[in-house]
């Protein structure tokens, strides 16, 4: 029996990822963007992402499952925080936020505030929110996604929206009185 | 609320994210940046493993300050001999992980904390302009006079640099951005004008100036010496009293390592980090301030990347105060987007621009006890 060379039964490492990103590619941007709530910063964790891809590709067999667990994953750890320099956006960002050229997603961002009070969960939360309200997926298969126990999906979902209530509870008090001092 | 949350927000985030698209090239980026990954890697692994082999060695040398993970006594030698080639071996792979970090293109962040010192910004006439030299006192045109701190940040890449200096709570006192552009317009074969355009905030003030610059001549000031021969090591001045412009502070380090100012001084954490420590062979009678002072300048560095982690400068204070101190912790960014994007200066909005007359801002770095 002729056997082909491995090299040419085995793709070049990467080989299929331009066609990934052109199917699920937009899909996953969306859930960096709501992950991050801002634009670039989505771009930064999905090129993380892929660069995790890459690096595994070969081992992999479900590369559009491997990109997406790695980008909640590394959302849910924090993964603006590891390291130092990351420690430093937040600092820089102030005054960014103040500047007369807002990011367009940051004025869509002020717009809602729901969206935006999602950043101020703790990352973890943050995932499993929009693993489980935007992509709708349940609680085994969010627990299996970011690698922890349904229990702990669970309470991560339920603080989760408590605080978005308190934080919209809070915001409406706090315009209230503005409300009623308009014409 | 009367709606239900969790509805709410499904529309949120699909308002949010509405229209988002991978951006064209993403894929290659990671493809790119993987591959510089690779080779920084390979660079810090190969001298990695090349320590591994020697590490005991390096102790033996030094007898002291050697941390526990190190394994004592496994090689034996002539002490000076050993201790002349780890230094070596040390700094020939620094400078290769420094070279390797320059070529990648990885952003230097440079946090620098004084005690017994600080820093200030004025507006000065530099001595190759016109006006000559000896006019060329501080302007203050447009910075408000007296902007001190002690507390610095700095970004470096690919000829920009960043700097904010915040008060001791955190605070922004200023916000500085710095390009500079070679051009050989005009200029002899072989030689190079610099254009330096600067754009910063004085947060007290609540101004903002934006100005270019040509230094005169075919090449910046701020540069490290080009050979031993020079004989000023390019530390003997802290990295962040540079001119607000372009100084190559990491040829400058590889420069004074290879030639041997430095000596292995054993090995500690640095904020979590295994490092070697390098002591200068002798303290540097270096303009550190507007008086010449004997400045000890110690380094450490990063035992897996070979990269600096902090580089440390010490001298004597008169009328027995303690030393000053001046620490550099570094970082080392990767390159992406959002960071090359945060090295530039956003103009908080209210900001009154301001007119600098001449010259460049630059930093004036002052010892306390012997006052201004």
């Amino acid at each position: 029996v002729k056997r082909a060379p491995i090299s040419r039964i085995r793709p070049r490492p990467g080989d299929g990822l331009e066609q990934l990103l052109a199917e699920r590619g937009d899909h996953l941007m969306r859930a960096a963007l709501a992950l991050t709530g801002r634009r670039q910063e989505a771009e930064d964790l999905l090129q993380t992402s892929l660069e995790r891809l890459l690096r595994r590709w070969e081992r992999i067999e479900d590369p559009e499952s491997y990109l997406r667990r790695t980008l909640y994953n590394l959302a849910a750890d924090g993964w603006r925080r590891r390291g130092a320099w990351r420690a430093k956006v937040p600092l820089i960002r102030v005054q960014a936020n103040s500047s007369p050229s807002p990011d367009p997603i940051t004025t869509l961002d002020l717009r809602d505030a729901l969206a935006r009070d999602l950043l101020l969960l703790p990352a973890r939360q943050r995932a499993v929110l929009v693993l489980r309200y935007w992509e709708q997926l349940s609680q085994a298969e969010t627990a299996e996604l970011l690698g922890c126990s349904e229990g702990t999906v669970k309470s991560a979902a339920s603080r989760g929206l408590q605080r978005l209530r308190d934080l919209a509870a809070a915001r409406e008090a706090a315009e209230a009185p503005a409300r009623e001092g308009q014409p | 609320m009367n709606h239900d949350i969790a509805n709410l927000l499904r529309e949120s985030v699909d308002r949010l994210t509405e229209g988002a698209t991978v951006p064209p090239g993403l894929a290659g980026r990671a493809r790119r940046h993987d591959r510089q990954r690779m080779i920084l890697l390979r660079t810090a692994g190969a001298a990695g493993t090349a320590l591994a082999a020697t590490a005991a060695v390096v102790v033996v040398s030094i007898g002291t300050n050697g941390h526990s993970s190190i394994n004592p006594g496994a090689n034996s030698g002539p002490r000076n001999g050993l201790s002349t080639r780890t230094t070596a071996y040390v700094t020939v792979r620094m400078s290769k992980a420094m070279a390797a970090a320059e070529r990648e293109h990885v952003i230097s962040e440079i946090r620098t904390t004084a005690h017994g010192a600080w820093f200030s910004l004025v507006e000065r006439l530099l001595p190759n302009r016109v006006p000559p030299p000896q006019t060329s006192a501080p302007v203050r045109a447009g910075l408000d006079p007296g902007i001190f701190t002690s507390n610095l940040l700095t970004w470096v890449y690919r000829g920009q640099i960043r700097q904010q200096g915040f008060t001791a709570d955190g605070r922004v006192l200023f916000n500085i951005h710095s390009t500079t552009v070679n051009t050989h317009r005009g200029a002899p074969r072989g030689l190079y004008r610099q254009v330096i355009t600067n754009t910063g905030a004085d947060y007290r003030a609540r101004s903002w100036w934006r100005n270019s610059y040509v230094p005169s001549g075919y090449f910046g000031y701020g540069r490290p010496p080009s050979s031993c021969r020079d004989s000023t090591p390019g530390l003997q001045e802290p990295v962040p009293v540079a001119y607000i412009g372009p100084y190559d502070w990491s040829a400058a380090i590889r420069l004074d390592l290879s030639c041997g100012y430095y000596n292995l001084g054993g090995r500690q954490w640095v904020d979590g980090v295994s490092a070697i420590k390098l002591v200068a062979a002798k303290p540097l009678t270096g303009p550190i301030a507007s008086q010449p002072v004997p400045v000890l300048v110690t380094i450490w560095v990063d035992t897996h990347t070979y990269l600096p982690v902090r580089v440390m400068w010490q001298w004597p204070m008169s009328h027995g105060k303690p030393d000053g101190v001046l620490v550099s912790d570094f970082s080392w960014l990767a390159p992406t987007k959002a960071n090359i994007a945060a090295l530039q200066v956003k103009v908080p909005q209210g900001f009154r621009k301001v007119t600098l007359r001449a010259g460049l801002p630059m930093f004036e770095f002052e010892i306390s006890a012997q006052g201004s």
